[in-house]
């Protein structure tokens, strides 16, 4: 059987120092197979972007083990195949798009003359053609996070980790970006997603993780819920689970 | 692509990004505004007439403490920033997103920002000397000499503010530097009154003014020994060696 995308085993991440510890993830497992498309949701605070730091190697679990195409997450060789987008980012804003696009291609090991060939066919995907010669201290929050998205597909990953998709984009951008990540899985690539907007999630995803309190409450594909919930929806499905797993707490 | 990037690729890239920093942002042309205030009050002293030797020593001796002190103090802003900006504006997220190693980066980004220092002092050096006329005999070996060891104290200086600003906030990492740099030496012969302990102790203080030979210089007192010099070289490599190792211990474990 083929190893998984990524695979999940019992990680927990605790932050704080002497005794006053959280556990901000708390033993979760779960894999995401290659070609999947899976929503990642929960409340702020959950977890959510824990655990993709985690997957990331920007944190580093306090036990268990997180692997990235068979490697162990967080090593230049697992990052080399991922498109990743953190959750806003501001970026260098005595930089120009096409300049910023450069550092990150040339970083994932494109050639020069594919860089040159790419950077204004990926800048027009994202709604930003026109804008590559402008500093990004003036581009606004939604086109920062535009420039986000075209930074983690230059490179043609085989794996895209968002967190926060949609956050800070218009009504034309995040149907752009929709658009976007139905080519990407089109063409049979693994997309790994935390977000909010829990229709974006319901539109896009085969497969929805739900995490509460750093624990992973409910794996379940999109048609599963979507008979379980009924009428209700996915959000109201996600807000009931919410409040009957806190009552079950308490 | 499932490969680690070269080195020398990672080096190229970060160091351009620091480069098109150091010339699109304001702290450059600072330098650049009090280089050239330098050149006017030359320009009119050559015109009124310097009136001794002396005085026109005097006037070297400044404008190379000036190209000195503007690509340190350049260098500490520049340096301190690097990690913290990057960590504040998360861009370091979509930068260790790809296949480099951490420790590659701290390197990579320490070589830039010490090789815009380099070139700042450079040109700044070159102008003062350039435009103001030697009227006393100074000795070339010891303006390479100097050159040099201003070389080592930039790259020591650099790596100092990358690792400071890895353990402490910015701007206690600004401030601390700016202590060692400017009172380093005078901080060193204050603890090292009395007690041989306090003696001890005072050699681990960082002493930038060990490694300023302008006014040596500028005084036409000869060149260094060759033995001296390699001391002093010794001491900058081995602070450096230090400061390189810390920063680099720092970010290795640091969650992001």
């Amino acid at each position: 059987m083929a190893e998984s995308v990524i695979g999940v085993h019992e990680i927990s991440v605790s932050y704080g120092k002497r005794g006053k510890t959280v556990k901000a993830v708390d033993n979760i497992s779960f894999t995401v197979e290659q070609g999947e498309c899976v929503g990642f949701i929960g409340l702020n605070g959950a977890g959510k972007s824990t655990t993709i730091k985690t997957l990331m190697g920007f944190l580093f679990a306090t036990s268990g083990e997180a692997r990235v195409f068979g490697l162990p997450a967080g090593t230049p060789s697992s990052r080399s195949r991922i498109g990743y987008l953190p959750e806003v980012a501001l970026y260098y804003p005595f930089m120009k798009a096409r300049e910023l696009l450069e550092l990150y291609g040339g970083l994932s090991g494109l050639p020069k003359q594919k860089l040159h060939e790419k950077i204004p066919a990926v800048l027009e995907a994202v709604g930003l053609g026109e804008k590559s010669e402008i500093l990004l201290k003036h581009f606004s929050k939604g086109m920062q996070q535009r420039l986000g998205i075209a930074q983690s597909i230059i490179a043609e990953p085989d794996l895209f980790i968002f967190d926060e998709l949609t956050s800070g984009l218009d009504p034309i951008g995040r149907h752009t970006l929709r658009s976007l990540l139905k080519d990407l899985k089109a063409t049979g690539k693994t997309i790994f997603f935390s977000s909010h907007e829990l229709t974006e999630v319901e539109a896009l995803c085969d497969r929805v993780l739900i995490i509460h309190k750093g624990r992973i409450v409910r794996d379940a594909k999109i048609a599963e819920l979507s008979a379980e919930s009924g009428s209700k929806g996915l959000e109201q499905f996600f807000i009931d689970l919410v409040h009957d797993t806190e009552a079950t707490h308490e | 692509m499932d490969t680690m990037l070269p080195r020398k690729t990672t080096f190229l890239l970060i160091g351009k990004s620091v480069w098109l920093e150091l010339i699109r942002r304001q702290d450059l042309y600072v330098c650049l505004m009090m280089l050239l205030l330098f050149l006017i009050g030359v320009f009119v002293m050559r015109i009124v007439g310097i009136d001794s030797p002396a005085t026109g020593t005097f006037i070297l001796n400044m404008g190379m403490m000036l190209a000195s002190m503007c690509a340190h103090l350049l260098l500490i802003f520049l340096a301190a920033r690097q990690f913290p900006s990057e960590m504040e504006n998360r861009t370091l997220y979509p930068l260790l997103a790809r296949p480099i190693r951490r420790s590659d980066l701290v390197l990579a980004k320490w070589l830039a920002v010490s090789l815009g220092g380099i070139l700042v002092y450079t040109l700044l050096l070159t102008v003062v000397w350039i435009s103001v006329p030697k009227l006393e005999t100074y000795h070339a070996a010891l303006l390479f000499q100097s050159y040099l060891l201003h070389v080592l104290s930039l790259l020591w200086l650099s790596s100092m503010a990358i690792a400071f600003s890895l353990f402490f906030p910015r701007g206690l990492a600004v401030l601390l530097c700016g202590i060692f740099f400017f009172g380093g030496g005078s901080l060193r012969q204050l603890i090292s009154r009395d007690l041989p302990i306090r003696r001890l102790l005072s050699s681990y203080i960082p002493d930038f003014g060990m490694l300023n030979l302008t006014t040596r210089y500028t005084d036409g007192i000869d060149a260094l020994a060759a033995h001296d010099l390699l001391a002093l070289v010794g001491y900058g490599v081995v602070m450096i060696a230090c400061f390189v190792f810390a920063a680099r211990y720092a970010f290795r474990g640091k969650r992001l």
